[in-house]
Parts: C-alpha cells; sequence; structure tokens
C-alpha cells in the first residue's frame, strides 16, 4: 500500500516537469524538496540522537562554498561537485563534532548556534571565499526553464538520497542504538552501546547530507555570500521543520517541511512577509506546546485509534 | 576471571577509590558491602569503563582493560546493572532486549538468549509490548538484569539490584541471581542488603571511604564481630 503510494509520488514528481509546468510551481517544489533534505538530514542527530543543533547552517553553507570554489577556480560544475562539498561539510563536523558531542541538552544547542555563527564570521573574512563581497559563479547558458528543470531534478535527487539515508539510519541498527542515546546516553553505554561512534557517525552523515543540499543550492542562486549560506534562520528552520513532523520517526521531518514550505509560501503570497512570520512563528509554537512529538505520531495515533474497539487494548496497559 | 589491583578513582580533586584490589574467580558469586559513600558505585563504574582511573590496572577474562571505551568491555563479557536501573521508559521491554544484544558477539544468540530470558522471569514474556515506564519497580529491575543477560556477560555486575523493592520482590531478584550463578554465570553484586549479599557471596569485601578493610569467604563474615557491630544491628532492625 504505502509503496505503491511512493511509487506513484515518484512517477508524479519525475514527469512534472514536462506537463506545461511553469518555472514557479518548479521553483516551489524544488525548494520544497531542499527544506525536505535539511530537516531530514537535521533529524538523524536532532531528533534520532536528540542532540538539538543550531549550527546547522555551517554545514550548508560549507557545501555551497565548496562547489562554489572548485566552480570558480576549476571550472567544474557543482552539479558534479556537490559530494565534495558533502564531503567538506562532513569532514568538518567530524573535527567539530567531537568536542560538541561531549556536552548534551541546552550546552550543545548554544555552542553549536555558536559554531554556525563563527564560522559564518571566519567565511566573511577570508579573502579567498569572496569575503564580505561573496562570491559570483556562472551559470550554464541554458534557458530558465531549462535551469529551473535541471535543478529540480538535482535538488529531488539530494532529498531523495536524504530521505533514503535517514530511513536506513532510522530503521536499522544504529537507529535502535540512537534511540537509546536519545532516551538515556548514561544507561546506552552501560549496555554496551558505543554512543561515541554512533553520535559522530550520526553528526557526519547529517553534515553531509546537509552540505549536499547547499551545494546545489549555492549553484541555483549563482552567487553566495555568508549572509544568507551562513544564516541562523536557516539552522532553525531546520529544527522547527523536524519538531513539528515528528522527531522520532524518518517521515516526519518530510511532512514538516512540506508543510513549513506551503504554509510559508502561501502566507508570503497573501498576506506579505512581515505578517506570514508572525503568523507562522505562532503557529509553530502552538503546535509544539500542544503537540510536543510532532504532527505525524499524532497523525498515526489518530488512525490506529479509530478502528479499535476498546476491548481490543490489553488489559496490562491499564496498569499505572 | 577479574583482577582488580590498586585501583585509584577521583571525582575531579576529590579522590574517592584509595587502592582497591580484588579478584572474582570463574564462577563465583562475589559480593562488596559497604556503607554509603564508600565507593562501590564508583568501583563498578570504573570497571565498566564508565568512569576513568587515575592509576591501577583492572584485568579481565585474561586481557588487561584498564581505560578501554564502556562498549569493548561489554562486548568482552563484562556487563554492568547500572544503580537506578536506567531504563529506556519510551521503549518497549522487547526492545530493551533487542538493545541488550547490541554488541557483535551477543547479536548472534539473540533469539536463543531472549528465550532463556524469559524462562527465568516469565514475566517479561506477557509483559514483552509494553514500555518501560509503565512496569512496576521489580520488573523493571528484571529488565535491567535481563537486558544486561541479552549481552552474553562472562561476569554480570550488578549495582544495588533491590534498592526500593519490596521485600518479596527483592527476593526474587536474590533468587533469580543465585539461579544464574549455578548455572555457571560469575557474579559481582554490590548490595546494602548485607545478609543476603553475604549468604550467597563465595567470596566478600568489604569497603569502607575507598578502601578494602576485610574480605573472605560471604557467610563467614557474617559472623564476623566488625560487620555485625557496622552493619548487622542495623540492617536487623530496618
Amino acid at each position: 500500500m504505502s509503496r505503491a503510494v511512493a511509487a506513484g509520488l515518484a512517477v508524479v514528481l519525475l514527469i512534472f516537469p514536462w506537463v506545461g509546468t511553469g518555472e514557479y510551481p518548479l521553483a516551489l517544489l524544488y525548494s520544497t524538496f531542499m527544506y525536505v533534505a535539511l530537516a531530514v538530514a537535521w533529524n538523524v542527530i536532532g531528533g534520532f540522537a536528540g542532540y538539538l543543533s543550531f549550527g546547522h547552517a555551517a554545514f550548508f553553507g560549507l557545501g555551497g562554498y565548496t562547489t562554489g570554489f572548485f566552480l570558480v577556480r576549476a571550472g567544474l560544475s557543482p552539479f558534479l561537485t556537490a559530494p565534495l562539498g558533502a564531503a567538506v561539510a562532513a569532514a568538518f563536523a567530524a573535527l567539530a563534532g567531537y568536542p560538541c558531542l561531549r556536552l548534551r541538552g541546552p550546552y550543545f544547542a548554544v555552542v553549536t548556534m555558536i559554531l554556525g555563527l563563527a564560522v559564518r564570521a571566519v567565511v566573511l573574512n577570508l579573502p579567498w571565499t569572496g569575503a564580505a563581497e561573496g562570491l559570483w559563479m556562472t551559470l550554464p547558458p541554458w534557458e530558465p526553464i531549462v535551469a529551473r528543470r535541471a535543478f529540480y531534478y538535482a535538488m529531488l535527487a539530494v532529498a531523495l538520497v536524504t530521505v533514503l539515508a535517514g530511513r536506513a539510519v532510522r530503521l536499522g541498527k544504529i537507529g535502535v542504538g540512537l534511540e537509546a542515546i536519545r532516551e538515556d546516553e548514561e544507561a546506552a553505554q552501560s549496555i554496551g552501546v558505543p554512543v561515541v561512534r554512533l553520535k559522530m557517525s550520526a553528526l557526519i552523515l547529517s553534515a553531509g547530507l546537509t552540505g549536499l543540499a547547499g551545494g546545489i543550492y549555492a549553484y541555483d542562486r549563482s552567487y553566495i555570500h555568508p549572509d544568507f549560506m551562513f544564516d541562523l534562520h536557516l539552522s532553525v528552520l531546520a529544527v522547527l521543520m523536524a519538531l513539528l513532523g515528528g522527531r522520532q520517526s524518518w517521515a516526519g521531518p518530510i511532512l514538516g517541511a512540506v508543510v513549513v514550505r506551503l504554509v510559508d509560501e502561501a502566507l508570503t503570497v497573501r498576506v506579505g512577509t512581515e505578517a506570514a512570520r508572525i503568523i507562522f512563528g505562532l503557529g509553530l509554537a502552538l503546535v509544539i506546546v500542544l503537540l510536543p512529538d510532532g504532527v505525524l505520531p499524532y497523525l498515526e495515533r489518530l488512525r490506529w485509534r479509530a478502528p479499535r474497539p476498546p476491548a481490543a487494548v490489553p488489559a496490562a496497559q491499564a496498569r499505572p | 576471571m577479574l583482577r582488580v589491583e590498586g585501583l585509584y578513582a577521583a571525582y575531579g580533586e576529590l579522590e574517592v577509590l584509595h587502592g582497591v584490589s580484588l579478584t572474582v574467580e570463574a564462577g563465583q558469586f562475589v559480593s562488596v558491602i559497604g556503607p554509603n559513600g564508600a565507593g562501590k558505585t564508583t568501583l563498578l563504574r570504573v570497571l565498566s569503563g564508565l568512569h576513568p582511573t587515575t592509576r591501577g590496572a583492572v584485568v579481565f577474562d585474561g586481557e588487561p582493560i584498564t581505560g578501554f571505551p564502556p562498549d569493548l568491555i561489554c562486548e568482552r563479557g563484562f556487563v554492568h546493572v547500572p544503580e537506578g536501573r536506567l531504563l529506556f521508559p519510551g521503549m518497549s521491554v522487547r526492545e530493551h532486549l533487542e538493545l541488550g544484544a547490541y554488541n557483535r558477539r551477543a547479536r548472534t544468540h539473540l533469539r536463543e538468549q531472549m528465550e532463556h530470558i524469559f524462562a527465568l522471569f516469565p514475566i517479561l514474556r506477557q509483559r514483552h509490548a509494553q514500555l518501560a515506564g509503565t512496569l512496576s519497580g521489580g520488573e523493571q529491575q528484571m529488565l535491567a538484569i535481563a537486558r544486561a543477560l541479552m549481552a552474553k556477560p562472562l561476569l554480570l555486575a550488578l549495582d544495588e539490584p533491590s534498592l526500593g523493592l519490596a521485600p518479596r520482590m527483592a527476593a526474587e531478584i536474590f533468587a533469580a541471581l543465585r539461579q544464574l550463578n549455578h548455572e555457571g554465570l560469575t557474579i559481582l553484586l554490590i548490595s546494602q542488603e548485607v545478609t543476603q549479599a553475604l549468604l550467597m557471596a563465595h567470596r566478600a569485601y568489604v569497603l569502607e571511604t575507598g578502601r578494602v578493610i576485610l574480605d573472605g569467604p560471604g557467610p563467614a563474615l557474617l559472623h564476623n564481630a566488625q560487620i555485625v557491630a557496622s552493619y548487622l544491628g542495623i540492617a536487623a532492625t530496618s
């Protein structure tokens, strides 16, 4: 059933650019794919392991700057060098992650946020990254609609790879280990879960996937600047989308990202950016207060509850 | 099986273990007793790699494991049931057992080991789908022990497994430990239930302010004047 839905969705998304679709819907879906990739990638460390990073913009920006750098200096297409951007982001995560992951809870959140801001400050002041002037890239000489299609497919591929990776982690042995770390790291350690190795792997994978998205995004903008490549807003957005959709599952952040992106777009178009931000923020705050586990677990519970008569609930569950 | 030589450990500047030495032979039931703050929990945490040691050596199953990370020590067969059980409230009983078999060595025996554990604690089979947070205190302790057994220990180290349990539950836990020991599992027990701990012990160590002040066969210590004065006077009335 769900396999059929996934296959159907894949077919629709694949042929979507060829059914007379204009540039706007393609751009909207492109950015939705990017949000999905960001939310799902963030969730590997933030959701599964419970380490709330507020510094993922650093990985995004590093991915973007790496691909930009290779295009400007070596003339290589970012469609090809995006994996290199992912590798640089992952390598940075490996270096920075070891000390950061010794901290927990709010300490980890604050340190990663500072890390994100620090990387931005460094890039802003390095001459070979374009510093405060930013970095200009030349796009291929394509018609606008052709370029939109190309970026649509590229970001769809990034989102797909990210979702499949996130799913594999969650459903695999690593996912169980990360869940144990999230529930009680001390206990996980005492029963032999290799906590340091798992946390590092989760962060590195999360950073790499985020860097991959950053690479494609940077090329699409064709001009990159630390202000939006290392934007704190992006870090916060990744957290919010995952929280909204539900951090425990691999699919939750997909839902969160799609809802955030589409609602954000609708509000921006209908009521203007400023008002949209306020409405949006209030809505998110409400969801987080009312549904702390996110929307997806709530929907699942509704689905399970409906068809079952109360007698089917095992008596044991009634115990206090 | 386990040889600890001159072990020191500290929390920051404060040294809590001042050269602890003890030996656990294969198949033995060994108890460590002592008052609060003697360093019993720290000792177990150091042995299982959860807390660093400043000096001293730990040899387990013929090989030095001093300074090893906890997951490697666990994989080698030294498995620790921590104080306060430390379960994952949002996970089911079955998920705990699967997690217990996280290391590669244990993973291959997952099914048979789970059957073995359900035979030892039949209540866990009934509750296998239930979340750990909804179990009673005694059931939670059984689950903590069961989870550790899933790692296929050569030596099972337990920190206060009867703490906060109803007497009947505590007796059940001790009975299970005795049975495991009869089946050949080496056991290192830390307990404030002095009488029980000493009665069952082939060998017992008394730890006070970070030093072993006394050791010998468990039942013999039960008649030691010093033990009777320091512990049993209180234990008998409580």
